[in-house]
C-alpha cells in the first residue's frame, strides 16, 4: 500500500464541523438536567463539603490578637439607639426613627418603584418574622398587633390590580413565604361546600353579609365578600419521607406543617398590609377549609388513591396543603389532569403496602368508608380511622403509602420528568408496565422499613451536603437550575 | 462536565467523518439510523445513571445499565462492526 498525505477538502471540513456541532449541541441540549458529579464524591469527615477551590486553614485569614480581644459589651453595638445618640448627638436616634417612618409613608404615597405599598408589605411580612408571635388566629385583628399597619395608616388606599395580577402576586408572595405553590378556588355555592360546617371546638362557620370576619362563643363568621380560597402546598423531604416508620419520616411531615403555619401567617400579614382580609385556620392547620378541593379545583394536584394526600406534578405526594380565605379578587385555577387518577386504578402499590389496609384497594367509587369521608366524590375513600390507628400504635406515624408511590421520586434522572410523567399524562396503556417497572427499578424499595437495601440503609445522620430542610426547592424552577 | 463529553463526542464525530470520507466508506442509511438511535439511547442512559447516583437509587442504576445500556451499545456497535467489515473486505 502506498503511503500518501491525507488532504481534506473545504467541503469535507465543513461537513465535519457540522457533525462536531451536532455532537456538542446534542449533549449541551441535555445539560440543563445534568447535575454536578461532585455529589458522587462524599466525604466522611462529617463536615460541609465546600467547593474544590476552598482550602481549610489553621488560622483565619483575618488575623486575631487573642491578647487584645475580650468579651464585648453588647450595649456598645451600633444597633442600639443610645450608641447613636452618644455618637451623633442627643435625640439623633429618635429623629432618625421618625425620618424612617415618615419616609416609608411618603414612599408608599408616592408609589416609588420598589417602595410601593405591596413592596413594603412583603418586606414587613418577612422582616418582622415574629408574625403575631405565631399565634393561631382566625382574622388578623385578633392579634391586635399595631406593628403591622393598614394602608389607611399610610394615607393610601389598598392595592388594586386585575385578578390575574393578584394571583401572580400571591404566588410570588407565597413562594417567598415558604410555600411550594398555590391554587385559587372561588367560594361560590360549590366552593362553599369545602368550608367545614362545624369546627372541632363546636363553633359553626357561618357566611354573612358583613364587612369583617368576626367570632363569638358559638360561631366564626366569614363575610360573603371573602370569596377566594388560596390553598398552598409546602414541601417535604423525599429522603426523609422514604425512611418510613422512623422519626425522620415524621419530622419532615412536622416540618412541612410548621412551614404551613408560618406561611399562613405571613400571607395574613401581607394581605393586611395591602388592605385585604385574610382568614386562617385557628385550631390547627387542618381546619376551616378542606385541603383537597382547593388543591384539585385550584389546579395544584390531582386526587389519587393515597387519600391522605393528593399528587402534584413536580413533587408527587410529597407535599402538605394548607389554606387561607381572602377578599382579594383573584383569578381562579382549573383542575389538572396528569393521569394520576387513572394511573392509580392500575397501580395500587400504596394499598398493597398499607399495614392496616386503610387504603381503598378497588376501583374508585361513590361510596364512603365511614363518616370521615365526604359524600359525593368519585374517589378512593380512605379509611382514615384505620390509618390513624396505625399511626398511633406504631408511635412514629407511618407514611408507607407515600414512600411507595411511584411518583415520590426526585428529578435528577430524566426518566421521571421526560418519559414516565409525560407518557402517563397522555395515555394509560403503559400504566401497568410503569407500575411493574417501578418495583423492578427499586423505586418502591423503601416502602417498608423491613425492606431497606443498600444506600437506603445509610443513616440519615450521614447524609452530607444536604439542601436546606433536606428539600430540593429548585425542582420545577427551570430558571434557577 | 457534560460540555466536555459533548466536546469529546464532537471530536469523535469529526474523526469518524474524516475517516469515512478518506477511506471512501459507504454507510447505509439504516446504519446511520441505528447508530443515531444507539447514541441517543446511550446518552439517555448515561444521564439516568448519573441521576440515579444522585438520587441514591442504586438498583435503578444497575437496571439502566443492563436493560437500556447494553442495548444502546449494541445499537451503536452493530453498524460500527458492519462498517469495519466492509472496510476490511475492500
Amino acid at each position: 500500500m502506498s503511503k500518501f498525505h491525507h488532504t481534506i477538502g473545504r467541503r469535507d471540513f465543513m461537513k465535519a464541523l457540522g457533525l462536531a456541532g451536532v455532537g456538542i449541541g446534542t449533549v449541551a441540549a441535555t445539560s440543563p438536567v445534568f447535575h454536578d458529579m461532585d455529589e458522587v464524591i462524599s466525604s466522611s469527615k462529617g463536615t460541609w463539603k465546600p467547593p474544590w477551590w476552598v482550602k481549610e486553614v489553621d488560622k483565619p485569614t483575618a488575623d486575631v490578637d487573642w491578647d487584645l480581644t475580650k468579651r464585648f459589651d453588647f450595649r456598645e453595638a451600633s444597633i442600639n439607639m443610645p450608641v447613636i445618640d452618644k455618637t451623633l448627638g442627643p435625640g439623633s436616634a429618635l429623629q432618625l426613627y421618625k425620618t424612617w417612618k415618615s419616609g416609608i409613608t411618603k414612599n408608599i404615597q408616592e408609589a416609588k418603584p420598589g417602595r410601593e405599598l405591596r413592596d413594603y408589605a412583603l418586606h414587613d411580612m418577612v422582616g418582622r418574622s415574629n408574625c403575631y408571635g405565631m399565634k393561631r388566629i382566625f382574622v388578623d385583628y385578633e392579634a391586635d398587633d399595631d406593628a403591622y399597619l393598614y394602608p389607611s395608616d399610610h394615607g393610601v388606599s389598598r392595592w388594586e390590580g386585575t385578578p390575574e395580577e393578584a394571583t401572580k402576586m400571591m404566588r410570588a408572595v407565597a413562594r417567598l413565604a415558604g410555600a411550594r405553590d398555590i391554587g385559587v378556588m372561588e367560594l361560590d355555592e360549590k366552593g362553599k361546600t369545602s368550608v367545614y360546617s362545624i369546627e372541632r371546638d363546636g363553633k359553626e362557620y357561618v357566611f354573612e353579609n358583613c364587612d369583617r370576619a368576626y367570632w363569638d362563643d358559638h360561631k366564626r363568621v366569614i363575610p360573603e365578600k371573602d370569596r377566594w380560597c388560596i390553598t398552598f402546598t409546602t414541601m417535604e423531604s423525599q429522603d426523609m419521607s422514604k425512611r418510613v416508620g422512623t422519626a425522620f419520616c415524621e419530622t419532615t411531615v412536622m416540618d412541612a406543617y410548621n412551614v404551613g403555619g408560618f406561611v399562613a401567617q405571613r400571607l395574613q400579614v401581607f394581605l393586611r398590609m395591602i388592605g385585604y382580609e385574610c382568614l386562617t385556620a385557628s385550631i390547627d392547620r387542618n381546619t376551616m377549609v378542606e385541603a383537597c378541593p382547593g388543591l384539585t379545583m385550584g389546579g395544584v394536584a390531582e386526587l389519587s388513591r393515597l387519600g391522605m394526600t393528593s399528587a402534584t406534578p413536580t413533587d408527587g405526594p410529597g407535599v402538605r396543603a394548607f389554606k387561607v380565605i381572602t377578599d382579594l379578587p383573584m383569578a381562579v385555577g382549573k383542575p389538572i389532569d396528569m393521569g394520576i387518577f387513572e394511573f392509580c386504578k392500575t397501580c395500587g402499590i400504596c394499598a398493597d403496602v398499607c399495614p392496616e389496609s386503610a387504603i381503598w384497594p378497588d376501583d374508585p367509587t361513590w361510596d364512603v368508608s365511614g363518616t370521615w369521608n365526604k359524600a359525593g366524590i368519585f374517589n378512593y375513600p380512605l379509611n382514615g380511622v384505620l390509618c390513624r390507628k396505625y399511626q398511633f400504635s406504631d408511635m412514629m406515624g407511618c407514611g408507607r403509602c407515600r414512600a411507595a408511590c411511584p411518583f415520590l421520586t426526585k428529578d435528577f434522572a430524566s426518566i421521571h420528568e421526560f418519559v414516565i410523567k409525560p407518557v402517563v399524562a397522555k395515555t394509560s396503556i403503559f400504566n401497568s408496565f410503569f407500575r411493574n417497572m417501578s418495583s423492578v427499578w427499586g423505586y418502591d424499595s423503601m416502602k417498608s422499613r423491613d425492606n431497606l437495601t443498600g444506600e437506603q440503609q445509610m443513616s440519615w445522620w450521614d447524609i452530607e451536603n444536604a439542601p436546606v430542610h433536606y428539600i430540593d426547592t429548585t425542582r420545577g424552577c427551570i430558571q434557577y437550575q | 462536565m457534560w460540555i466536555l463529553i459533548g466536546l469529546l463526542l464532537g471530536i469523535l464525530f469529526t474523526w469518524t467523518a474524516i475517516k469515512l470520507t478518506s477511506k471512501n466508506l459507504k454507510v447505509l442509511w439504516y446504519e446511520y439510523v441505528l447508530g443515531a438511535l444507539g447514541l441517543l439511547l446511550f446518552l439517555f442512559v448515561a444521564q439516568n445513571l448519573v441521576g440515579s447516583i444522585d438520587e441514591w437509587e442504586m438498583q435503578a442504576f444497575w437496571m439502566f445499565v443492563v436493560i437500556l445500556g447494553l442495548p444502546s451499545l449494541l445499537l451503536m456497535g452493530i453498524p460500527a462492526l458492519r462498517i469495519v467489515r466492509r472496510y476490511r473486505a475492500t
